[in-house]
């Protein structure tokens, strides 16, 4: 149970240490989007507060504004917001979103959490297609590759490799658009008419962002459990299998197959989470597709900075337990870790 | 301790392993091509070419290169004409009397007045259209000119003319019929512009639309209101595919007459009672440009890949090597303090290599977006990715630590930063290098994703700003694929150069793989 | 190689002795009398395993490595041979050439290797793992730390040759209980992964697990190398138990001279891939004649007789991928002359079953 408790606290000290960097980068426009929220919301209310002057009215808004800005303590030093923001975070407790709402849906305001919850299946649904689609391929790819090193499918999975790491993802999805969208028809595209809660039509649409992904992540995914294998190939006890007259197919599949399990849905599972975190961004984007990547461009591009905060807490919070989650795997499939 | 010759000698052996593997031959030889081209770059290019090539925006580039022209070899059917009609080339008639017909308060008068003809003939023998016609044209008319009509037109081979401007002007100034208005101190030139996107509020729109709306009047063409240039030279065809434009061959003349009449007592031909034609020129831009083509802003594609080059080093090279070389240092210290520290010290590492590394990227990115620059965003990569290697370098320096000669060192009583740098850090360096050169493709294709998001340096014309601009300007949507296709090939081929020459190394630093 | 032995079941000490002095005296009056030509009648005679001229190469890319160049070696049944050599002479190679397992980029370039009048050079991949390994030659590999596979119990691990070979797995699992037995072990040990037990451990189940279908011959690939002193002793131990009790072939590889002399009848001595030379432990021992053995023993730290300084052999073995011409050792040789460097000497009788590869006693 130890080191369980070692991963969480870990998980926990690295949770609290993005959201307070995340934080204190951003407690600044944050404070002042807060107030700005507010004085909206008061010039509102003041309308119906009848037979006021002008001026009276500025004042009736000042005085509210500045109870609240001491109450929220909006107009303390950086490092006292910072940790305000900080505990807000980490509390989920809930922002608001101006202008990324009224860009979408209607004037006023939408809670952030609410407009993030209904992107985040979207993205699971992505990318976890592509994710089980890629190891179903990876897998047979790499054995072949390992069995016979030098040979034409380790060739090619190195080949293949090269290009899916070296090449910026939504940089294909672009190519594809164009080809299998626009010049050939045979998917949907990013600009096509898509109803979200509908699930042939969601399907339909997924059916390029699925195959971009797949085929960029299959090469590297093969590459790395290529390797894996080939260490595992090299073991001594691989060779005692040999020795001991385990058929070929059998080194293969009991011997090394399995002892290079723990390794392989670890690194290949943790290198596939990393490229969602990391790559989802720009490929929704690219392809316009409803999840969490897209509301990033879309809170940049409306300056929505509570989105983009909120949103990066949420992707950290995931990916993190992702890794832990992964972590307890391997624990199970290795006996060498003790699992007290 | 490895002496100088030792160095030497695995030197040239390493480096004929290297060149040996496929890929690391392949790898050297597109390395020192890259290199070559940064450095043609930097000498001949730096720095004004490549910041007007990344702010785009100037007329000078529609002017050298025709907009959104693809590749030549896509092409089956170019415009291979050249025709650049400049002020010099007009055949010009000297000042003529001729009766003008005034409306007076009584009916139309006939007056002795003046006029002044400018024509020049071309043959358009191309079976294709151009991308565009950029022209100008500008008239002085003089301040004691009292009556002033000007013709502008475009007599076709069919015997139809088209009217660009059939109207008055104002006396006393010059006039920019068409063309971008440049002002350089007192000075006012008047640029070539596209007739392509002509705006309505210009002054020949009216004409010209009249005109055009009158030559394809019994046809089934519709002049949109966004004029394309082709109805300039274009005669209808009835096909298979119903009626289409194609180009109409012959002789076109353009014409810009002036009927004027000075003030009484000044001179027709002095430059106060005259009308002159001060610019002029009519250029056909070819549809298509080179190997790469252009993008929207008539940047040559080609020229953008070329620039692109040393920013790539400089972008890579900066984050990879500091950031592996802080790495290194970190992680040989953390393998070398066996206790507490080292311990604190791998936390930390920790820490940082479990961000998610775009989102944070993005934020900061965000946070920095005024004022962002090459080494801004170099410097954050830097901060995000120096813990990449410490896990590795620190079993390797842990290794190396537990062998007999350091434990030597360290009994003879050597210091920590002499055991550290001396006996160490050069062992562990050979692995610091293979990271470092297998880590640069991650950074180019960070940096061109964080471009597309906004988040580029405004002066340096990076293959990733090249996407942005071809995301942003719809090339997919408008079938533009070389603005896209090419910047992107550039940037797969450069970091696949760097990981197949990582991939070379790897085996000779790693003797685990050797076996 | 002149002697031969042949070795009997075990069940019948009395028989055996009388057997095997009349085999004793009929070979002496063959090779007497029918000067070394075999006769008809020789056939049940064969050795049980031969090599001969083996040369087995690894091609890197940094060149050809002549890792087993032109070996020959006859082993009889029931004795025990040692092969010693610095590391890197090509032991491990020659190990692996006779259960047919040379690693990926070398090959067994040419000669033969007849395990009980099988060449298994000649034999494919599958005839091999159906006659040969385990069922006639099983190994006992170098670093017991990496010989077992971490991810199964040791049971399933000790049991595999044996459910192959078509045992039920009640039986199996029983026999892995007494082989574990055998080798000092408790059968609890059985249900333990490979990571639970010590090292010295881990090696008596890497023992267990070669005895596992009573192969004829085990060959133990340093099976000391990684182990601490009083494990060391205990090993060896139970090799000469296993030796002694079980009458099997053992050939022990090893570069410790001293471990080697303790078990082996036999010695032969190699260096840089080729037999330099090869007799009985006593004679190795005692009238070492090549000077890369009189070396060696000279390394071997004694402690009963004078104080003697302890001496090193200096230099390094060769390059195999270029190896000396001539003599191999003569670079080191402290009794180097003009001919080693020019001619290679041929391995020559020059006591009775003592042979030696060197210039001095032409």
């Amino acid at each position: 149970m130890r080191w369980l408790v070692i991963k969480a606290v870990n998980l926990l000290i690295v949770l609290v240490a993005v959201t307070f960097i995340v934080a204190a980068m951003t407690s600044g426009p944050m404070a002042q989007i807060q107030i700005n929220q507010y004085k909206q919301a008061l010039q509102q209310q003041v309308k119906n507060q009848l037979g006021l002057t002008p001026q009276e009215r500025m004042e009736w808004v000042n005085e509210r504004l500045q109870t609240y800005i001491e109450s929220q303590g909006l107009n303390k030093p950086w490092y006292i917001l910072s940790l305000k923001y900080t505990i807000d975070l980490l509390k989920f407790t809930d922002l608001n979103s101006t202008t990324l709402t009224s860009m979408y849906w209607h004037q006023g305001s939408r809670k952030v959490l609410y407009i993030i919850g209904e992107r985040i299946p979207f993205s699971i649904l992505l990318f976890t297609t592509s994710s089980i689609l890629t190891l179903l391929f990876a897998l047979p790819l790499a054995l072949y590759a390992a069995r016979s090193p030098g040979g034409r499918v380790d060739n090619t999975v190195i080949t293949w490799s090269v290009f899916g790491v070296s090449m910026p993802w939504w940089w294909l999805a672009m190519v594809f658009i164009y080809l299998f969208a626009y010049k050939w028809h045979i998917f949907a595209g990013p600009g096509a008419q898509t109803d979200w809660t509908n699930i042939v039509d969601v399907l339909r649409r997924m059916a390029l962002p699925v195959i971009t992904v797949t085929i960029l992540s299959i090469g590297d995914s093969a590459f790395r459990m290529r390797n894996i294998l080939l260490d595992t190939f090299n073991e001594d006890f691989v060779t005692v299998a040999r020795a001991k007259g385990v058929p070929e197919h059998d080194v293969l599949m009991k011997h090394v197959l399995r002892a290079a399990a723990p390794p392989i849905v670890t690194i290949v599972l943790f290198s596939l989470v990393l490229s969602v975190v990391n790559g989802a961004i720009i490929t929704e984007l690219v392809f316009n597709w409803f999840g969490m990547g897209r509301l990033y461009w879309d809170a940049i591009e409306s300056n929505d900075v509570p989105v983009l905060v909120e949103l990066t807490y949420i992707t950290t919070l995931l990916y993190l337990l992702t890794r832990f989650a992964l972590d307890i795997l391997y624990t199970y499939l290795d006996p060498r870790v003790k699992r007290a | 301790m490895p002496n100088l010759k030792h160095w030497k000698e695995s030197f040239s052996t390493n480096s004929r392993i290297i060149w040996m593997s496929f890929s690391g031959k392949t790898g050297i030889i597109l390395l020192i091509l890259f290199l070559v081209m940064a450095g043609y770059v930097v000498a001949f290019y730096y720095p004004t070419i490549t910041t007007e090539y990344a702010q785009g925006v100037t007329a000078l580039w529609p002017y050298k290169y025709p907009v959104n022209a693809p590749p030549c070899w896509s092409v089956s059917n170019k415009f291979n004409q050249r025709i650049d009609i400049r002020y010099g080339d007009l055949n010009k008639t000297g000042i003529e009397k001729t009766l003008i017909t005034v409306q007076g308060l009584f009916g139309p008068i006939k007056i002795e007045g003046y006029k002044t003809e400018y024509f020049y003939k071309f043959k358009y023998k191309s079976n294709a259209f151009p991308s565009d016609v950029l022209v100008s044209t500008a008239v002085r008319v003089g301040e004691n000119v009292s009556f002033i009509k000007l013709y502008y037109t475009l007599d076709r081979p069919d015997g139809s003319r088209i009217t660009f401007y059939d109207s008055t002007l104002q006396t006393g100034k010059i006039t920019a019929l068409y063309g971008a208005i440049e002002r350089k101190g007192n000075n006012i030139s008047v640029l070539p512009l596209g007739l392509t996107y002509i705006s309505q509020s210009n002054r020949i729109y009216s004409f010209l639309m009249r005109s055009l709306q009158k030559l394809y009047a019994n046809t089934s063409i519709i002049v949109n209101p966004i004029i394309d240039n082709e109805l300039l030279f274009a005669k209808v065809v009835n096909g298979s595919k119903g009626e289409t434009l194609v180009p109409l061959k012959g002789d076109y003349t353009i014409n810009i007459t002036a009927v004027f009449l000075p003030e009484k007592g000044v001179s027709p031909t002095s430059n106060r009672g005259s009308v002159n034609l001060t610019s002029f020129e009519w250029k056909f831009m070819p549809n298509c440009y080179g190997l790469f083509g252009t993008d929207n802003q008539a940047r040559p594609i080609g020229l953008g890949l070329l620039l692109g080059v040393p920013f790539a080093f400089v972008i890579g090279f900066t984050v990879t090597f500091v950031s592996t070389f802080v790495g290194a240092i970190y992680g040989t210290l953390a393998g070398f303090w066996k206790d507490i520290r080292g311990e604190a010290l791998m936390r930390v590492a920790d820490i940082v290599n479990s961000l998610p590394f775009l989102p944070i990227l993005i934020v900061l990115s965000y946070i920095f977006r005024q004022s962002i620059t090459l080494m801004v965003l170099a410097g954050l990569m830097i901060l995000l990715f120096w813990a990449g290697p410490v896990i590795v370098i620190r079993s390797a320096a842990l290794q190396i630590s537990e062998q007999l000669y350091v434990e030597a060192a360290r009994a003879s009583g050597a210091g920590a930063s002499r055991i550290i740098f001396r006996h160490i850090f050069p062992q562990v360096l050979p692995y610091t290098i293979a990271i470092a050169v297998l880590s640069i493709p991650g950074i180019i294709v960070t940096e061109a994703g964080l471009a597309l998001l906004g988040f580029g340096d405004p002066t340096a014309p990076t293959w990733g700003k090249m996407l942005q601009n071809a995301y942003n300007s719809q090339a997919i949507l408008n079938g533009w694929w070389w603005t896209y296709l090419f910047p992107g090939l550039a940037l797969v081929v450069f970091s696949a150069t760097f990981l197949l020459l990582g991939r070379a190394i790897e085996p000779i630093v790693a003797p685990k793989l050797q076996k | 190689m002149s002697l031969i032995n042949i070795g009997f079941p075990d069940s019948n000490v009395s028989i055996i002795r009388v057997w095997f002095y009349i085999v004793k005296l009929k070979i002496w009056y063959t090779q007497v009398f029918c000067s070394g030509s075999l006769a008809g009648g020789m056939v049940f005679a064969l050795p049980l395993l031969e090599i001969k001229g083996l040369k087995t190469y690894f091609y890197t890319l940094r060149g050809i490595v002549k890792a087993v160049d032109n070996v020959s070696l006859t082993l009889e049944k029931g004795e025990t041979l040692g092969i010693v050599g610095e590391s890197g002479c090509g032991k491990s190679t020659l190990a692996w050439s006779i259960i047919g397992l040379v690693p990926p980029p070398g090959k067994i370039v040419s000669g033969s290797i007849m395990i009980d009048g099988m060449d298994i050079t000649r034999m494919s991949e599958g005839e091999i793992r159906e006659k040969i390994r385990w069922k006639k030659v099983s190994m006992i590999f170098q670093g017991a730390m990496n010989a077992l596979n971490p991810v199964y119990k040791i049971r399933e691990q000790v049991a595999e040759p044996m459910l192959l070979a078509g045992y039920s797995e009640e039986k199996a699992f029983k026999r892995v209980d007494e082989l574990l037995n055998s080798v000092g072990l408790t059968p609890a040990i059985a249900d333990r992964y490979p990571h639970e037990l010590s090292g010295g451990m881990k090696q008596r189940v890497v023992i267990a697990m070669a005895l596992t279908l009573e192969p004829d011959i085990v060959i133990a690939d340093e099976p000391t190398t990684a182990l601490d002193v009083v494990v060391q002793s205990q090993i060896l131990n139970l090799l000469k138990e296993l030796q002694r009790k079980k009458k099997r072939s053992i050939i022990i590889i090893s570069h410790d001279l001293g471990a080697v002399t303790e078990l082996a009848e036999k010695i032969a001595v190699m260096y840089a891939g080729k037999i330099v030379e090869f007799g009985t432990a006593e004679q190795i021992f005692n009238n070492p004649l090549h000077p890369y053995t009189q070396a060696l023993i000279r390394a071997i730290p004694r402690l009963t007789g004078p104080v003697t300084k302890l001496e090193y052999i200096p230099g390094a073995p060769p390059d195999l991928r270029f190896p000396p011409p001539g003599c191999r050792f003569a670079p080191r040789c402290n009794r180097v002359m003009d001919i080693c460097h020019k001619e290679e000497p041929p391995l020559k009788e020059l006591e009775k079953g003592h042979y030696a590869a060197c210039h001095l006693y032409d």
